[in-house]
C-alpha cells in the first residue's frame, strides 16, 4: 500500500499532461501496474497453499504489508491493493477500529496475519477460523468459543497433516501451560487416560438421556424437547471441552477425536427419539373430525396457525435463519467434519495403497480451496415426510394438501365461480394485453389451468403443496389445483399436512449440516444453501464426498432424501440441484460452466420471471445459450442497465451473491386471510386482539421490539360477491395497510392491538366485509436494550397489563380479601368485587378476568393513586350524573356480562361502537367509579371516621368530594374537578385516545386551562392530602345543600371586598373580579361555569406568583382565592416586598387555615382580620406608584443581570457606547453600575459576557484616549479582577 | 483521532478503545452527578510532566431556573449554541500559549464533600473509582481565565473557559 500512495502524486502530475483525464483509465493502469509489480518481484515460487486466495492488509501488521505480498507471491498466493470486496477472499489486519468492523468488513473474512505464517510453516492452507480477528459471537461467549473454536479444529488439522501436532497443541494449552511441557512425557500414559475417557463419555451420555427422558415427560411439545437438548447438548460440549482441556496432555492422539464425533451423534438420536415419541404424542386428531373454523372462534387462530401452509412456509424461513445464526454463536465445534475427516482419510489411503503418485494430486486438490457453494434441497419435502407415516403409499402418486380428494362437493352456497374466475382472467388479461399471441401458448397456463379450467374440473380448490415424482410424471405440478390434478391423474393419493413432521424433519437436517460448518444460508425448511469453501479446505474433502457424506447423513436420520448441487456460486448450485433431482448429488465444476449453461432454460436465471420469459421468448430465446450469443449492450438497451447485466451475467453462470449466514430480521408480522367472515365488530376487535397476541408472542420469541405497526386488510369488493368459491377464501380483494409510528418501540400486544384498532376505527368499514387481516410490526430494535421498559411502565397502559401478569399470580380473593378490613365502609363492595373475582376465576375469557384482576389490583395498592386519580377523573367525565345506589350491582353485572353494557353506560358503550378494549377501559372506569360511590356514599355520614392516617384513607381522601358529589347525583359535579384533575403529565394519551372524542374534548380543554396556571393545580392538590381534618366532610352531608360540594374557588364574600382597593386596580381586573364573584353564585347551579371561574383567577394574576409566594405557609392557602390582597402583588410585574408579605403571614396565620376551610361560616369568623389586610396592600399599591426607582430595582432583582435593562451583549454595547460618547469623563456612579453588572454577570456564570463586555470598553475607551476614561477603566478591571480571583480563583485573562 | 460530525461542526473523535472506554466513565461518573444536581464544575486539566497543572477547561453546569418559560422547543437555539461551544474549544488553541510536549490530562469534577463522600463509598462497584484530587493538581498559580463561550437556555445553562498558568508553561 505504501507503494501506491508514493506513485500517487507523480502520477497525478502525468496524468494532467499526458491524457489521463478518464479516472477510469488511470485507475485501471494503476491496477495493471501494481500487478505487474507483484508478478515480477517476490522471488521464485516456492509452493502453491494460497492459491485461489487474495489478500488485503489492512493498517499495521506483523509481519508488515510487504512481507506478507512476498509470501503470498511465493506461495501461489495474491495481493490486493485495493479492497475489492468481490475480489479480497480475506482481510489480514491486526487490530480493526471497531466502526470500520460494523461498517465496511461486516461480512468479510478479517484474518490475522498469523494465517499465513503458521499455514506457510505448516506446509498447507490452515483453516483460517481460529485466526479470526472478530466473529459475530458476542464478547462474553468469545474466550470460550474462540478456544474450542480453535481446539476442535486444531486437532482436525493435526489428523489430517500430522505434523504440527505439537504445535497445536501447545497453543491449546496455552492458558494451561503449567503442564503443557510435560506433553511429551504423558504420551505413555495414553491408554489410561482412554480409559477413563470412555467411562466419563458414558457417564455423560447417560446424563443426556435422563434428561431428555425429563423433559419427554414435563413437556408437551416437541419442540420444546429440541430445546432442552439443545441446552444439554450445549452442556454436553462444555463439559466436553472440559474433559479435553483436563485430559488433552494426554491425548496427542485423535481417540479424543473421535469420542467427541460419537458423543453428539448419540445425544442427536437420543434428541430424535423423544421428538417422534412427543410428536407422535402430540398428533392432532384426525383432521376429518376438525370442524372447520371461523375467524371469530375462540381458537380460530391457533387452529388457523397449526394447520396454515402458507404460514408455515413463511415463517420456516425466517425461523431458520435464526436458528442457524444462534446455533453458529452457540455449537463451537463441527462434530461432523470427524466422520467427513475419516473418510477423505480412508480414501486417501485407498488411493495411496494404489498408486502413489496419485496421492500428491490429492493432496492438491484439498490445498486449493476453490469456491465451492452447495445448495440442499430434499426432494419433494411435504411427500417424503408425509410418507414416513405411509409407507403402504410409496411408490404411488401423492400429493399434500388439505383436500380430502373426495372429489366434487357441491360449490360453496353464495358463492359465484364465475364472477371469480372471470376476475381472474380479466387479471390474466392485464398481465397478457401487450402480447395477445401468448394466451394461446400453453405453457403460461400450467398455473392458470386450474383456475381457468371450466367448471366441471372445478371441484376442489385447495392446492396441492407438494407431489411426488410419480405424479409429477402424470403431469400434475406442485400449486396446483385439486380438481384438475385429480383429472390428470385419477389414482392421485391425497395425504394431510403433517407440521409436525416437517419440524422434526427440518430440525435434523438442519442439525446435520451445522455439525460440518456454519457458513449456513437458510432458504427454507428443506432447503439451503452451504458455502463449503471452508470446510473442504479444513478437512481436505472433495465436493462430492462431502455431498455423499451429507446426503446419507440425513437419510439415515430422517428417512427422506435429499439432493445436493454444487458449484461455484449460488446461481449455479441452484441449477446443479436441479439437475441432481430427484435423489442425486451433482457437481458443476468451473470448466463445465458454460456448456452447461447452454442446456439451461431461462427461466432459471434469477429475476426472470413469468413476463420477463414473455419478453425473451420474444426475441426468440429460450435457453442460456442463446442468450449467451446476445451482447450485453443490447441486453441492457432492452431490459434496462441493471437487469440486462444481470441477466448477461446470469446466462454464463456468474452470481455474485453471498450467502447471507446471518441475518436481522426486518419485521414480524402475522396475517389471516382465511375464514374471516366478521358478524359484529366485536368479533373483528377480539380477532385483532389474539392476532396481536401472536405478533406479541413471535415479537417475544426473537426478543425484539418494533416501532411501527402496520395493518394490513383486506376488504371485499364492492361488487364481488359475499361468498367466495374457495370455502371461507378471501375472494376478490381491495388491499389496504396502513402504518402508523410509536414513540416508543414496543412488543406489548395491548399497544399493538390498539394501533391496529385506532387505524381499523378510522377507516370506517364494515367488519363484515373484512376477508383479511395482518399485522405487521417494524423497524426492529432488540428488545434487551436498557431503558425502554422502564419507560414503558410509566405509561399508564402498559402499567396495566404489567398489573395483569402480577395480579394474576396473586389470589383475586387475596386482593378482595385484603381491601375488606380497610375499610368498613367498602365492605359492600369488597363484597361485590369478590363475587366478580370468583366469577373471573371460572371465566375462561382471559381479558375479562384480566380487567377484573386489574381493578381489584389498582384497588388493593395506593401507590398507584395516580391511576385512580385518572379513571376517577375520567368516570366522572363519562358518567357525570350516573345514580349511584346501582354502583355496586353496576359493577357486578359489568363482570358478569362483558359485553353488555349495563343500561346507565349503555350509550358510553354505543359511542365506542362496540370497541372491545374501550369496552374494558370503560368497564375498569365504571366499575372502579362505582366502587368509590359505594365507598363514598358511606363515607359522608361517618364523618369522624377514624382512619385518616391509613393510605387508603388519604388515597379516598385525594378525590372525595368529587365522587361523593357524584354519589349524591348533585348537579355541581364538575364543582371540584380541577382539584383532582392530574397533572397533565399523568394523563396518558392512549387512555385519552381511546375514549370517546366528546370526552376527550373535554379532557384536553381542562388540560390546557391546567396547563396555563400549573402552579395553582399543583397547589390545589396538596390541600387534601395535608388535611386530614374532616371539615369539608362535614360540609358534603346535607346532600339538600347546593353548596355543600367543594367549592374550589371560595372568593370572599362581596361585603369584605374592599372597596376602595378594589377602585385602585385596573378596570379590567375589577371588571374580572365582579366576573368571578357573579360566577360564583352560577356556579351552584351550572355546570358550565366552571371554565370561567377557572379562567377567572388565572386572568386576574397573568404573572403567575413569585416565587417568595409559594412558600411553605402559602401552600395552605386555597390557590384560586380571590382575596385581593394577592391581587395586587399579581397584577404588577414587579413584585417582592418579601417582609411585609411574611409579616402578613405571620401576623395572621389563621386566616390561611380558614381559607382552606373553605367554609364560608369560618371565613366570615374572620372577616374583620380580612378586611385589615386589603388595607395594608392597599398601602403597598401606593407606596409602589410613587416610587417608580423602588419598582425599577426589584425589576433588577429578578430580571435577567442586566445593564441598566440591557440584556444581550446587543443591547449592553449601544448603552456602553452611548455612555462613553455622551461624556468625557465617566462618573463614579456609573463606574459602580457597570463593575456591579459584570459580577452580577460573574455570579450569573456567563463569563463570555464579561469577556465581551470588556473588550468593548478596553476598544472603545483606547479608541477616545481619554486618561480620565482609561483610569475609570482600569478600576473598574481592577474591580472585576478581584471579583473573579475570590469567585473563580483566577483573574480575566485580558488580551 | 477520527474526524466525525458533532453539531454539525466537525470535530476530532478519539478512536483509541481505552482512553474512549476511559472517557465513557469518566462522562457516566460526571452524569451521575450531574443528575443529582450536586456538579459544580468540570474541568479537563492539562498537566505537565510534573502533573503541575497548565490549562484547566472548565464547564460549569447549572440547572436553569425553573420559572423560565419553555421557550425554545425544538432545542433548535440550544443546538446553535452547543455547536458553538465545539467551535469555542477548536479555537482556544490560538487564544493560548502553546503547550509543551509530554503533556498529559485528567478530569476533575468539582462537587459539594457529602457528593464525593458518597461516590468514595460506591466507587468500588462501579469499578471506576475517583479520587480526590491532591492539591497541586488542583491549584495553579497566576492562573489567568479565558472565558470561552456561555449560554443560558431553558434547558441548560453552561459556560465554559480556559484557566491557564502562563509560568508553568514558561518554566
Amino acid at each position: 500500500m505504501s507503494d501506491s500512495k508514493k506513485n500517487q502524486p507523480e502520477k497525478k502530475k502525468r496524468a494532467q499532461d499526458d491524457g489521463w483525464e478518464e479516472r477510469g483509465g488511470y485507475m485501471a493502469a494503476k491496477k495493471q501496474k501494481l500487478y505487474d509489480q507483484f508478478a515480477d518481484g517476490g522471488g521464485t515460487l516456492k509452493s502453491n497453499i494460497f492459491h485461489g486466495i487474495v489478500i488485503h492488509v489492512d493498517g499495521y501488521t506483523k509481519p508488515s504489508s510487504d512481507e506478507l505480498k512476498k509470501i503470498m507471491h511465493q506461495h501461489g498466493g495474491h495481493y490486493e491493493h485495493f479492497l475489492y470486496k468481490r475480489k479480497v477472499t480475506h482481510i489480514i489486519a491486526t487490530s480493526l477500529p471497531n466502526s470500520k468492523i460494523t461498517k465496511g468488513l461486516k461480512h468479510c473474512k478479517v484474518v490475522k496475519p498469523e494465517w499465513i505464517t503458521e499455514s506457510v510453516a505448516a506446509g498447507r492452507l490452515l483453516s483460517y477460523i481460529p485466526y479470526q480477528l472478530y466473529t459475530g459471537q458476542t464478547k462474553l461467549q468469545q474466550g470460550l468459543s474462540a478456544f474450542a473454536t480453535e481446539s476442535s479444529t486444531k486437532i482436525c488439522n493435526s489428523t489430517i497433516a500430522g505434523i504440527c501436532t505439537k504445535n497445536s497443541l501447545s497453543r491449546n494449552l496455552a492458558g494451561d501451560n503449567s503442564r503443557s511441557g510435560n506433553l511429551a512425557e504423558k504420551a505413555d500414559e495414553e491408554e489410561e487416560v482412554d480409559e477413563e475417557m470412555k467411562k466419563r463419555m458414558e457417564k455423560i451420555v447417560k446424563e443426556v438421556e435422563s434428561g431428555s427422558e425429563e423433559s419427554d415427560s414435563d413437556n408437551e411439545f416437541g419442540r420444546y424437547i429440541v430445546e432442552e437438548t439443545g441446552q444439554k447438548q450445549a452442556i454436553l460440549d462444555d463439559s466436553l471441552t472440559n474433559v479435553s482441556l483436563d485430559e488433552i496432555e494426554a491425548s496427542t492422539s485423535c481417540t479424543l477425536n473421535n469420542r467427541s464425533a460419537a458423543l453428539p451423534s448419540v445425544s442427536l438420536k437420543v434428541r430424535t427419539d423423544a421428538n417422534e415419541s412427543v410428536s407422535n404424542a402430540m398428533k392432532s386428531p384426525s383432521p376429518n373430525s376438525k370442524p372447520h373454523g371461523r375467524a371469530g372462534d375462540p381458537h380460530y387462530l391457533s387452529e388457523f396457525y397449526n394447520n396454515s401452509r402458507l404460514h408455515h412456509l413463511s415463517t420456516w424461513k425466517s425461523e431458520w435463519r435464526e436458528y442457524v445464526s444462534k446455533k453458529s454463536k452457540d455449537m463451537t465445534s463441527f462434530p461432523g467434519r470427524q466422520a467427513l475427516i475419516k473418510i477423505v482419510d480412508e480414501h486417501a489411503a485407498d488411493l495411496e495403497s494404489r498408486d502413489m503418485d496419485y496421492g500428491g494430486s490429492m493432496a492438491a486438490a484439498s490445498a486449493k480451496p476453490e469456491r465451492v457453494i452447495m445448495h440442499v434441497d430434499m426432494d419433494c419435502f411435504f411427500v417424503s415426510v408425509g410418507l414416513r407415516k405411509r409407507p403402504d403409499l410409496i411408490g404411488k402418486p401423492v400429493a399434500v394438501t388439505h383436500s380430502k380428494g373426495q372429489g366434487k362437493k357441491g360449490p360453496v352456497p353464495g358463492s359465484d365461480i364465475e364472477y371469480e374466475q372471470r376476475m381472474w382472467s380479466i387479471k390474466k388479461s392485464k398481465n397478457t394485453a401487450t402480447n395477445p399471441d401468448q394466451r394461446s401458448d400453453p405453457d403460461p397456463s400450467v398455473e392458470g389451468f386450474g383456475r381457468k379450467g371450466n367448471l366441471d374440473s372445478f371441484s376442489s380448490m385447495s392446492e396441492i403443496a407438494s407431489c411426488s415424482y410419480e405424479a409429477r410424471q402424470a403431469g400434475v405440478k406442485n400449486g396446483m389445483f385439486m380438481g384438475p390434478a385429480k383429472k390428470l391423474c385419477p389414482d392421485l393419493q391425497t395425504i394431510p399436512y403433517d407440521f409436525d413432521g416437517y419440524q422434526e424433519v427440518s430440525q435434523i437436517l438442519y442439525d446435520t449440516v451445522l455439525s460440518f460448518t456454519h457458513d449456513i444460508e437458510a432458504v427454507s425448511c428443506d432447503e439451503m444453501l452451504v458455502d463449503c469453501t471452508d470446510l473442504l479446505a479444513a478437512t481436505g474433502a472433495n465436493p462430492g464426498q462431502f455431498a455423499s457424506l451429507l446426503r446419507r447423513q440425513i437419510h439415515q436420520k430422517t428417512g427422506c432424501t435429499a439432493s445436493a448441487g454444487m458449484g461455484g456460486n449460488v446461481l449455479l448450485a441452484k441449477m446443479a440441484t436441479k439437475k441432481a433431482k430427484p435423489n442425486g448429488q451433482f457437481y458443476l465444476k468451473g470448466d463445465d460452466v458454460m456448456d452447461f449453461m447452454k442446456d439451461q432454460s431461462v427461466q432459471n436465471i434469477p429475476g426472470v420471471g413469468w413476463s420477463m420469459n414473455r419478453k425473451l421468448k420474444l426475441m426468440g430465446v429460450t435457453t442460456c445459450g442463446q442468450l449467451q450469443e446476445i451482447p450485453q449492450s443490447t441486453l441492457q438497451k432492452e431490459f434496462g442497465p441493471k437487469t440486462g447485466l444481470s441477466l448477461y451475467r446470469g446466462c454464463r453462470g456468474q452470481d455474485d451473491r453471498q450467502i447471507k449466514t446471518n441475518q436481522e430480521r426486518k419485521s414480524v408480522s402475522a396475517e389471516v386471510n382465511y375464514g374471516i367472515r366478521f358478524k359484529s365488530k366485536m368479533e373483528a376487535d377480539k380477532f385483532i386482539r389474539d392476532l396481536s397476541e401472536e405478533v406479541h408472542n413471535r415479537l417475544h420469541d426473537i426478543g425484539m421490539k418494533g416501532r411501527t405497526v402496520t395493518l394490513k386488510l383486506m376488504v371485499r369488493r364492492e361488487d364481488a360477491p359475499l361468498e367466495t368459491a374457495k370455502f371461507m377464501g378471501h375472494g376478490i380483494c381491495n388491499n389496504i395497510s396502513k402504518s402508523s409510528m410509536l414513540p416508543l418501540a414496543t412488543d406489548e400486544a395491548n399497544l399493538i392491538y390498539q394501533e391496529c384498532m385506532t387505524i381499523l376505527n378510522g377507516l370506517r368499514l364494515n367488519c363484515s366485509d373484512l376477508r383479511g387481516i395482518g399485522i405487521q410490526v417494524q423497524k426492529l430494535e432488540s428488545a434487551t436494550v436498557g431503558g425502554s421498559h422502564q419507560k414503558k411502565s410509566q405509561s399508564i397502559l402498559n402499567f396495566t397489563t404489567s398489573t395483569k401478569i402480577s395480579s394474576t399470580k396473586a389470589s383475586p380473593h387475596k386482593a378482595s380479601v385484603s381491601e375488606t378490613p380497610k375499610n368498613n365502609t367498602i365492605i359492600k363492595l369488597g363484597t361485590s368485587s369478590t363475587s366478580a373475582n370468583h366469577e373471573s376465576v371460572g371465566d375462561t375469557t382471559s381479558h375479562k378476568s384480566k380487567s377484573v384482576e386489574t381493578i381489584s389490583h389498582i384497588g388493593t395498592d395506593p401507590d398507584e393513586r395516580h391511576w385512580t386519580d385518572t379513571l376517577i377523573h375520567l368516570d366522572r367525565e363519562v358518567s357525570p350524573d350516573k345514580g349511584s345506589p346501582e354502583g355496586a350491582l353496576e359493577l357486578h353485572r359489568h363482570i358478569e356480562n362483558a359485553f353488555s353494557q349495563s343500561p346507565n353506560n349503555g350509550d358510553i358503550a354505543h359511542d365506542e361502537g362496540g370497541n372491545f378494549l374501550e369496552g374494558a377501559v370503560c368497564q375498569d372506569l365504571l366499575s372502579e367509579l362505582s366502587r368509590r360511590k359505594t365507598a363514598n356514599r358511606f363515607l359522608p355520614p361517618l364523618p369522624t371516621l377514624d382512619i385518616p392516617s391509613t393510605p387508603e384513607y388519604k388515597h379516598l381522601l385525594n378525590k372525595p368530594s368529587t365522587s361523593s358529589a357524584a354519589g349524591q347525583g348533585t348537579p355541581t359535579t364538575n364543582g371540584a374537578s380541577v382539584d383532582y384533575f392530574p397533572s397533565p403529565s399523568q394523563i396518558d394519551q392512549d387512555v385519552l385516545r381511546e375514549l370517546p372524542p366528546e370526552i376527550r374534548a373535554q379532557i384536553e380543554n381542562e388540560m390546557q386551562s391546567l396547563r396555563r396556571e400549573p402552579r395553582q393545580a399543583r397547589q390545589k392538590v396538596p390541600n387534601y392530602s395535608e388535611e386530614p381534618g374532616c371539615s369539608h366532610w362535614t360540609s358534603t352531608e346535607p346532600p339538600a345543600s347546593p353548596r355543600t360540594s367543594a367549592p374550589i374557588v371560595p372568593l370572599p364574600d362581596l361585603s369584605q371586598l374592599d372597596e376602595s382597593c378594589l377602585n385602585a386596580l385596573p378596570d379590567d381586573m375589577q371588571k374580572e373580579i365582579k366576573e368571578a364573584y357573579q360566577n360564583q353564585q352560577k356556579q351552584q347551579q351550572s355546570l358550565q361555569c366552571l371554565s370561567t371561574v377557572l379562567k377567572s383567577p388565572q386572568k386576574t394574576s397573568p404573572k403567575g406568583k413569585s416565587p417568595r409566594k409559594t412558600s411553605p405557609h402559602n401552600k395552605g392557602r386555597s390557590p384560586g382565592k380571590h382575596s385581593p390582597q394577592f391581587k395586587v402583588p399579581r397584577g404588577r410585574p414587579g413584585r417582592g416586598r418579601p417582609k411585609k408579605l411574611e409579616f402578613r403571614q405571620r401576623g395572621q396565620p389563621t386566616i390561611f387555615s380558614a381559607v382552606t376551610g373553605r367554609q364560608e361560616t369560618i371565613l366570615s369568623d374572620f372577616a374583620s382580620s380580612e378586611a385589615s389586610l386589603p388595607e395594608i396592600s392597599e398601602k403597598n399599591i401606593d407606596k409602589e406608584e410613587n416610587d417608580p426607582v423602588r419598582v425599577k430595582s426589584m425589576e433588577m432583582d429578578t430580571a435577567p443581570v442586566n445593564l441598566c435593562g440591557a440584556v444581550t451583549i446587543a443591547e449592553v454595547r449601544s448603552l456602553l457606547k452611548e455612555w462613553i460618547q455622551s461624556s468625557p469623563e465617566p462618573e463614579e456612579d456609573d463606574e459602580e453600575v457597570v463593575t456591579s453588572y459584570l459580577q452580577n454577570l460573574i455570579m450569573d456564570k456567563n463569563l463570555e459576557q464579561v469577556d465581551l463586555v470588556i473588550k468593548f470598553l478596553k476598544r472603545h475607551i483606547q479608541r477616545i484616549e481619554n486618561s480620565n476614561w482609561e483610569t475609570s477603566f482600569e478600576k473598574i478591571v481592577t474591580d472585576v479582577q478581584s471579583f473573579m480571583k475570590t469567585y473563580h480563583g483566577a483573574e480575566l485573562k485580558i488580551c | 483521532f477520527e474526524r466525525r460530525k458533532k453539531y454539525n461542526v466537525p470535530v476530532q473523535i478519539c478512536v483509541h478503545p481505552e482512553v474512549n472506554q476511559y472517557i465513557t466513565q469518566v462522562v457516566n461518573g460526571i452524569s451521575e452527578f450531574n443528575s443529582s444536581n450536586q456538579l459544580e464544575k468540570v474541568a479537563l486539566v492539562v498537566c505537565n510532566k510534573e502533573l503541575q497543572p497548565l490549562e484547566k477547561f472548565i464547564l460549569e453546569i447549572n440547572k436553569p431556573d425553573m420559572a423560565q418559560t419553555q421557550t425554545d422547543r425544538y432545542l433548535y437555539q440550544l443546538e446553535q449554541s452547543l455547536r458553538s461551544f465545539l467551535l469555542k474549544i477548536n479555537m482556544a488553541d490560538s487564544l493560548l500559549t502553546p503547550l509543551p510536549a509530554d503533556c498529559t490530562w485528567t478530569v476533575h469534577a468539582t462537587t459539594s464533600e457529602s457528593a464525593a463522600a458518597k461516590r468514595f463509598d460506591t466507587n468500588l462497584e462501579n469499578n471506576f473509582p475517583w479520587l480526590e484530587a491532591s492539591e497541586k493538581e488542583t491549584t495553579m498559580d497566576n492562573a489567568s481565565i479565558l472565558p470561552l463561550k456561555s449560554t443560558t437556555s431553558p434547558y441548560i445553562n453552561m459556560q465554559m473557559y480556559v484557566e491557564e498558568s502562563k509560568e508553568c508553561k514558561d518554566s
